[in-house]
């Protein structure tokens, strides 16, 4: 089973991957399949935020959403007995709450859209600070999914409002246009100030 | 909301994040450069994230029709002295109107209506003669203004290229160029001071006729750099 192309197998799978469960029938996620098959359990592997604490989390979970993890585990890097990933730049708090998107997403992924959206919207009411650390974890991980989420989240702070707000949004102190340039803008676009 | 942290974030965050705004609504280039020079730098080296500018890549090195003049042209309705509905004095031979009227209701505002330029209204507008020249109109419906005799659905936009234009070309012929030349108050889009009526100069359809107390239907006036600004009115159901 490992000497065929795991790509073509998961297209394979994902085709056929139906089993009847109480008179409906359900997906069963390929990557589950293809670990039974090939005999071993569900991997996990270990996260090590910057406060030194170990997560374990099913490999699959990460490999699913994050660029780099998916990296690191494909290149052969991560020795599974041994190491574990040290994520210097993100903290306990923080990765506990990546890791719930991830497993949420993956575990919960044949859910309908609303039902995914209104516990993406739920994950997401924190506050700016906590917002900020997702965004950098996200952006280091390369978890895209996630990442567009907050993008979205940030562009609704900022939509529709006037440009005094979205400075103290930023906290852009010194906008850096001269008095002049201010003074001009200000009588071009009055109603946006 | 005042938190430090988010004036941290990377160019090509705040990219993205611009990125997901609704590329069609100016308001969001206008608002977003506004804000500071990083923002305004951003937006200018990505300018094909928010708002396809029709008209822009056809301007390129043009001072006279600058990416802020192109946006301000999206949303920005000339008002009724601009668009030649009103004259300044109020009363005149040329103005059909003769009525005297506030300033401030007829100068340049936020218009309603869509906020997008089209070439395919701007063909709708020009005599087939000009269809070779390339104006780009608001789409209908315009600016839509209630006045006492009439609705006004006020309209803006450009030519690309003006002084190559055949418009240009019929506005400078000889004989009655000075007659064509109005004053609406200046453009209401850059510092040009002159207009040019092209209703008289036959340059917008002959379909366009006139209502019953003389005022055309259609009528339009270009400044030097090819900025138009005008008024269609609702056609009169008998001839």
């Amino acid at each position: 089973m490992t000497q065929l192309d795991r790509l073509s197998v998961y297209h394979w799978l994902n085709a056929w991957c139906i089993k009847p469960v109480g008179g409906a029938l359900v997906r069963q996620e390929p990557e589950y399949i293809l670990l039974a098959l090939m005999g071993s359990p569900l991997k996990k592997i270990m996260l090590c935020s910057s406060e030194k604490e170990i997560f374990s989390v099913e490999e699959q979970v990460m490999v699913q959403h994050s660029v780099i993890i998916n990296n690191m585990i494909e290149d052969g890097s991560y020795n599974h007995e041994e190491s574990k990933i040290p994520l210097d730049c993100v903290d306990s708090k923080t990765l506990k709450k990546v890791i719930d998107y991830c497993t949420h997403h993956t575990h919960h992924h044949n859910d309908n859209q609303e039902d995914l959206e209104a516990w993406d919207a739920q994950f997401l009411n924190v506050d700016s600070n906590g917002l900020y650390d997702l965004l950098m974890a996200a952006n280091y991980l390369e978890i895209r999914n996630l990442l567009d989420l907050i993008y979205g989240t940030i562009k609704n702070m900022i939509k529709g409002k006037k440009i005094d707000e979205i400075r103290r949004i930023f906290n852009i102190k010194d906008h850096g246009f001269t008095p002049e340039e201010e003074e001009q803008n200000r009588k071009e676009y009055p109603h946006f100030y | 909301m005042a938190e430090a942290l988010f004036s941290y974030l990377s160019d090509d965050i705040l990219v993205s994040i611009f990125s997901k705004l609704d590329g069609s609504d100016p308001r969001h280039r206008a608002v977003l450069s506004s804000v500071c020079t990083r923002f305004c730098s951003l937006l200018r080296q990505h300018h094909r994230l928010l708002l396809p500018l029709p008209p822009s890549h056809h301007f390129p090195n043009d001072s006279t029709n600058t990416p802020e003049i192109l946006l301000k042209l999206h949303f920005c309705c000339p008002g009724l002295l601009h668009a030649g509905v009103v004259s300044e004095s109020g009363f005149g031979s040329e103005d059909p109107i003769g009525k005297r009227r506030k300033l401030c209701n007829q100068k340049e505002h936020l218009a309603s209506g869509v906020w997008s330029l089209s070439r395919e209204q701007g063909s709708k507008l020009l005599a087939r003669q000009f269809r070779d020249d390339c104006l780009y109109i608001c789409d209908w419906p315009g600016c839509l203004h209630l006045e006492e005799k009439r609705k006004y659905r006020l309209f803006r936009g450009v030519f690309v290229d003006f002084k190559e234009t055949r418009v240009w070309k019929a506005l400078n012929d000889g004989k009655n160029k000075v007659k064509r030349k109005v004053d609406v108050g200046g453009c209401a889009f850059c510092k040009s001071e002159e207009s040019w009526d092209l209703h008289s100069a036959f340059c917008l359809r002959r379909v366009f006729g006139f209502h019953d107390d003389g005022e055309p239907v259609v009528r339009a006036f270009v400044c030097d750099n090819g900025h138009v600004s005008g008024a269609w009115t609702d056609v009169p159901m008998y001839s």
